[in-house]
């Protein structure tokens, strides 16, 4: 049971989510994941994370993942809505209030504020991490590329792009 | 934006076939990874720094979102006042 249209539903939690998004879009994945699969249920588990990597792969920053997910639920028009409603108030707020952060930029609790918000940030995209990790490992060959891939991508300073392209390769041939 | 809406159509219609499924069965634990690397590296400083509460912050929100699932605005908003007022202690 839905309780509201589908775009309506897309536009509102997108809205509610992008002022809410402290760290970026990686921050608030596992809320993305939380609404999408088990409060409206527009996707399965695997769904979720194929977008999700579908939007690491593609060109542009990691917000796509929100057109994807809009794309999924109501086609061309939820693509629209869930972007603009992401976008919109962040850029609005930026505007408005960015003048004003620059005049203050030495101001001692500007600084309070913004690194009282690392830790928060930091939390918040580790726990995406777990949540995707988890979304992913289905079988013991996914969990290795969990693994392998997060090893690379933390010690070398290789494009992610490598990885990803063997990862694929992989589960083309039926490796993975 | 329209590559991406793009994809999401080749998705929503190619991505129940064999081949799809194949490179995304490869292509999304990577992508996962990614994360859990991304994560580790912005966690790194703040652990070095070997600060108990930013690091015990950042625990107990990884845990309330990652673990327990909880609805993030709540989470927010005990958890930014609480890491603001902390800064702003240690630092007069």
């Amino acid at each position: 049971m839905k309780p509201t249209a589908p775009l309506a539903d897309v536009a509102l939690h997108f809205l509610s989510l992008s002022l809410l998004a402290i760290g970026g879009a990686n921050a608030v994945v596992p809320e993305m994941h939380r609404h999408a699969v088990e409060v409206a249920g527009w996707m399965s588990d695997k769904q979720f994370a194929d977008l999700f990597a579908i939007a690491q792969v593609a060109p542009g920053p990691n917000i796509i993942i929100v057109t994807l997910i809009g794309y999924h639920v109501a086609g061309l028009a939820g693509a629209l809505t869930a972007t603009a409603a992401m976008c919109g108030p962040t850029c609005l707020l930026a505007y408005v209030l960015g003048s004003t952060w620059e005049r203050y930029r030495d101001a001692p609790w500007r600084r309070i504020i913004q690194d009282g918000l690392v830790p928060v940030s930091i939390g918040l995209v580790a726990a995406t991490a777990l949540v995707l990790a988890q979304v992913a490992t289905t079988t013991w060959r996914a969990a290795l590329v969990v693994v392998a891939t997060a090893l690379v991508c933390y010690f070398t300073r290789l494009n992610p792009l490598w990885p990803f392209a063997t990862a694929a390769l992989l589960g083309l041939t039926g490796l993975v | 934006m329209l590559l991406i809406i793009a994809l999401g159509a080749l998705y929503v219609r190619y991505g129940q076939f064999a081949w799809a499924q194949g490179i995304l069965s490869g292509l999304t634990p990577a992508a996962a990874g990614l994360i859990v690397a991304v994560a580790a590296r912005i966690a790194e400083p703040m652990i070095r720094r070997a600060q108990l509460v930013p690091i015990l912050i950042g625990l107990v929100i990884f845990i309330a979102i990652g673990v327990l699932r909880l609805p993030l605005l709540a989470v927010l908003a005990v958890a930014i006042p609480i890491s603001i007022a902390f800064t702003a202690w240690r630092r007069p």
